[in-house]
């Protein structure tokens, strides 16, 4: 199912939607889940499909507007961009994840000095 | 807050799923070709290219299916799609379907009806702002529990109770006279009039529906001019329902006092009307208004004690401690003043609690009979169930086996289930609802009355009943739900599978349905037995002698005239056509809305008894007993010779007899009554009669000499004149008043009717209750025989294989019957059984409700016994005949 994959990135991959929409502006779906693919440098390997719920879920929050519009290859194709409380969320969202983030290193540090 | 918007989005999503779904395929079908166009242009080449892309994609469908479960509202969907599944499974045996829900229409339809039937006669609170902080207030005495007060203990009461003090809380006094309202001919007509204190409509909370009511504030006002408001069914039928009533005056009058005008302040809303169960008020009159019409002795006696209490409870305080604040008081009043207050006590007991005591054995009854039936549609339809699930057993194996889970299976189930209960509940409301409506003709009429109004009761279905009705279901489809359960909770899946419907019966879902069908015939057995002995107890009333004549009596009720009219009134009488014979006392036996009369006794043969008896009575002129049809067993009744100034005598009923002198002759002892200081002679001993109702526990009474009780005693101003009549004596009732009123309009009765019907509403709980367990027996006989059909015929068809190779291997048709007559016997043998048990149990409640039957009544017993004998005969004879021409080539060949 994958299943296991998507639960951990959950969390995160909202957080890298929202700050690919920041730094890109307006992207369609491809577009967001290449990006997030390039940023991360191949490091992450992304089922691009779980893009789309995330997407729902943002808009359902309210975080997220979606347009229907043309692609660069002429396509139609839906583009989302960011609300203005996405904007302030990514603030929030970043906060939090710097948060887990040090905590988790802090957990990390101490054994790597006791193993020393 | 967010999940608001969530909500409201995946709610709007549930309903544009179609539009959505386009949208994502397209959104997807977008991505799919953005990424090829890529690929192509990196060098892919063209075949690969779209491999690649639908690689990095994921699962298409797989996004699909998260995206929806995401966007919409998935456990709905779900439980449509099931109730979708549900519905179609009941068209596919509508048969099944129809009968499960009007079985359960059946219980759940009767027994709200009842509901709604003891709900509208004893159970439902006062309509007024939260009526469970109302609380009633009794005197008690050795003999009484539901006593009345003076209005002086009143206000002693109300001053010293910290339960009832407070903003919204306090005590009010209400005490039920008379007062005729004369009309221009002179004549007059009774209102039955409720005085009360003036604080009484503030303390309830009630609001007029026209002008205002009066308030403790209007005390002084009131004093200087009488002022009353009126009832709702008063103000229609005898004001005509007059818009401008208020401001108006009516003028009143009590017995011979004179007339004097009342104000009316308002009017009452219609649904307040009553205090007591079943009663209704035309008038309601602050005491003052009662003092300036009557005078002010009636409330300034210490001894005459004709209000009872109603409280508010002060915030924080419950009935328990008014209780016993109450009880404190009364102690104390008992030790202040012990002349008038000896062995008196007092207590409070909460408004509800005292509807219940009202509702009594009889609601109790009628309340298990119910159960009893409740029980037997549920039996019903869960045995319909369990043989459908039987039946749907390699339905559920294939679909446990090819990867449902077990909660899918269950909830499908589930979901049928409690359908089936949904539709036989509204089936069943609906069914109350027209029982409900008939109601009131299905009850006892008060008796018929020349001038006098009766208002009768209606019966409607409110949230209540509904909240019953819905607490009802939601037991039965619990009990339904457990049935699905038991399904899935199969493990022997392959052997289901294998051997299909019929093969595969646990033992335990068989013990589970045989325990049923016994419950069944137990109860069915119980019910019949309580409706014969019901049945006869009614019969007993119409037929059994009980101490009145059943020929027709006029009874009219007035004012007492003088000595010489009351000879003029007899001869007058006497004369009109049809008239056999008349005579008079105080009161009638059995007369509505009075609780008798009572004096204080000494016997000077019983020097034990320290306080003085009191003994209930009437006054009555020689020949009342013999037109009342009440007879003289020893010693005589009172002829003309006990006039005024000779020694009084009395006449004492058997029971009295027995009590006090049950070795020696009654005839010669000694009554002395305490009040007019008279030392009384018994002269004969009449038998028991009803005083009140009929069914009540007979108990001491005693009769004297009219006049004597009149020149030694005391002046009721009261009589009622009993006339023998040859023809209906309802119908000679406008001859007789007429009579009175060509004497003097003042004599015009407060009301005339006749013994027969004062016996057939006095009888009224017998037949109600007759008829109700009746048509509740009837019900719960064929809910029994149409499960024992079901059940028996359900083994004969998963017999049918065993059936086929013990007929081929030789067996006669008469063996085969007899096998399944054999089953059928044991069942039923085992269920007489527990019926029987339960016929203990219920009688031991029924005694009380019975009338001159008892409750083991062997007549019922055979004939339930009877009853059930036959019916299940029947509901096995057809199974078991078509055991017998079973084709054994043909069942052996089903497999």
């Amino acid at each position: 199912m994958g299943e296991n994959k998507a639960d951990v990135l959950q969390g995160t991959l909202d957080l890298m939607v929202l700050k690919t929409l920041e730094s890109m502006g307006p992207l369609h779906g491809y577009g967001i889940a290449r990006r997030i693919e390039q940023v991360s440098g191949d490091a992450l390997s992304l089922n691009q499909g779980t893009i789309y719920p995330a997407l729902l879920r943002l808009e359902q929050r309210g975080w997220v507007k979606s347009e229907w519009g043309l692609s660069e290859t002429n396509r139609r194709a839906k583009f989302y961009s960011l609300s203005r409380t996405g904007r302030k969320q990514i603030a929030r969202e970043t906060e939090n994840w710097e948060r887990t983030a040090a905590t988790m290193a802090r957990f990390l540090a101490p054994s790597s000095s006791a193993s020393n | 807050m967010s999940w608001t918007r969530i909500l409201s989005s995946r709610c709007a999503a549930f309903f544009r799923k179609k539009k959505l779904d386009a949208e994502l395929d397209e959104e997807l079908q977008a991505h799919i070709e953005l990424a090829i166009a890529e690929n192509l242009r990196r060098g892919i080449p063209p075949d690969e290219a779209r491999t690649t892309a639908l690689r990095a994609f994921g699962g298409v469908t797989q996004t699909r299916e998260t995206y929806r479960m995401q966007r919409g509202l998935p456990w709905l969907e779900q439980i449509l799609r099931d109730v979708r599944f549900a519905f179609r499974q009941m068209l596919k045996s509508p048969g099944f379907a129809l009968t499960a829900i009007l079985t359960l229409a059946l219980g759940i339809g009767s027994s709200s009806a009842i509901f709604c039937l003891m709900d509208g006669i004893w159970l439902h609170p006062m309509r007024v702002p939260h009526p469970g902080r109302i609380v009633r207030v009794f005197s008690t005495t050795t003999q009484e529990q539901e006593g009345y007060f003076s209005y002086f203990e009143y206000q002693t009461l109300a001053q010293r109770l910290p339960a009832f003090r407070g903003a919204s809380a306090g005590l009010a006094a209400i005490g039920g006279r008379g007062s005729l309202m004369p009309r221009p001919d002179g004549t007059s007509q009774m209102l039955l009039t409720n005085v009360v204190s003036t604080n009484f409509f503030d303390l309830l909370g009630v609001r007029p529906l026209l002008g205002r009511l009066f308030t403790a504030q209007d005390a002084v006002r009131l004093r200087v001019r009488p002022g009353v408001v009126l009832g709702y069914n008063c103000w229609q039928q005898r004001f005509g329902g007059d818009p401008n009533i208020v401001g108006r005056q009516i003028p009143l009058r009590h017995g011979k006092d004179g007339i004097y005008q009342a104000d009316v302040w308002g009017v009452l809303p219609r649904e307040f009307r009553e205090i007591d169960p079943g009663s209704d008020t035309d008038l309601w009159m602050p005491v003052e208004t009662w003092a300036v019409g009557v005078g002010q002795s009636d409330l300034t006696s210490r001894r005459f004690r004709w209000f009872q209490m109603l409280g508010r409870l002060a915030p924080g305080a419950d009935a328990e401690q008014a209780n016993e604040q109450v009880a404190a008081i009364a102690q104390a009043l008992e030790r202040d003043d012990p002349a008038n207050n000896r062995n008196r006590g007092a207590h409070a007991v909460s408004d509800f609690r005292y509807r219940m005591e009202q509702a009594g054995t009889s609601g109790l009854v009628l309340f298990a009979i119910v159960g009893g039936v409740v029980l037997l549609c549920t039996v019903n339809v869960a045995h319909l169930l369990l043989a459908r699930a039987l039946s749907r057993v390699p339905e559920v194996a294939l679909r446990l086996s090819l990867g449902a889970t077990r909660w899918t299976v269950a909830r499908q189930l589930l979901v049928e289930n409690l359908l089936l209960g949904l539709m036989g509940w509204a089936a069943g409301l609906a069914l109350a609802m027209g029982i409900a409506a008939l109601l009131p003709r299905l009850l006892v009429s008060e008796p018929a009355m020349l001038n006098a109004y009766t208002y009768g009761t209606s019966f409607h279905l409110d949230e209540r009943v509904y909240f019953f009705a819905g607490l009802l279901s939601l037991v039965t489809m619990l009990l339904l739900a457990f049935v699905p359960l038991v399904q899935v909770s199969r493990p022997q899946l392959v052997p289901a599978l294998q051997a299909g419907a019929a093969g595969c019966v646990t033992s335990r879902t068989s013990v589970l349905r045989r325990a049923a069908v016994w419950l069944q015939i137990g109860i069915s057995f119980a019910l019949l037995v309580s409706t014969g002995a019901l049945v006869r107890s009614f019969l007993n009333t119409r037929t059994q002698s009980i101490g009145l004549t059943r020929n027709q009596v006029l009874v009219a009720f007035t004012q007492d005239p003088d000595n010489p009219l009351r000879e003029t009134i007899q001869t007058n009488l006497r004369a009109l056509p049809g008239v056999k014979n008349v005579a008079y006392g105080i009161r009638s036996p059995l007369m509505p809305s009075e609780n008798g009369i009572a004096v204080k006794a000494q016997l000077p043969s019983h020097p034990e008894l320290h306080e003085p008896l009191e003994i209930k009575f009437n006054a009555v002129s020689p020949g009342f007993l013999a037109v009342i049809g009440t007879r003289i067993v020893r010693g005589r009744g009172f002829t003309t010779e006990d006039t005024a100034n000779s020694p009084v005598s009395v006449v004492i009923n058997r029971t009295m007899a027995q009590k006090y002198w049950p070795a020696q002759n009654p005839i010669g002892q000694t009554v002395h009554l305490v009040d007019g200081h008279v030392d009384a002679h018994v002269v004969g001993v009449a038998e028991d009669a009803p005083i009140n109702r009929i069914g009540e526990l007979p108990e001491p009474y005693l009769y004297i000499p009219f006049l004597q009780y009149q020149a030694r005693l005391s002046n009721m101003g009261e009589i009622t004149f009993v006339v023998e009549t040859s023809q209906n004596a309802m119908s000679m009732a406008p001859d007789a008043r007429q009579t009175l009123i060509h004497i003097n309009p003042l004599l015009d009765p407060m009301f005339i009717t006749s013994l027969p019907e004062l016996i057939r509403f006095s009888s009224g709980n017998y037949q109600m209750m007759a008829e109700m367990v009746s048509a509740l027996g009837i019900i719960g006989l064929a809910l029994t025989v149409v499960g024992l059909y079901g059940f028996l015929a359900f083994r004969v068809t998963q017999r049918q294989h065993e059936i086929g190779i013990r007929m081929a291997l030789g067996a006669s048709r008469e063996a085969t019957v007899w096998l399944v007559l054999r089953d059928t016997a044991w069942l039923i043998a085992i269920g007489l059984a527990i019926g029987v048990g339960l016929s203990l149990a219920a009688a031991r409640i029924e005694s009380s409700v019975l009338f001159g039957v008892h409750p083991l009544d062997v007549l019922s017993l055979v004939v339930a016994l009877g009853i059930l004998a036959v019916s299940t005969a029947i509901a096995s004879w057809l199974p078991a005949r078509r055991a017998a021409s079973i084709d054994p080539m043909r069942a052996l060949r089903s497999e």
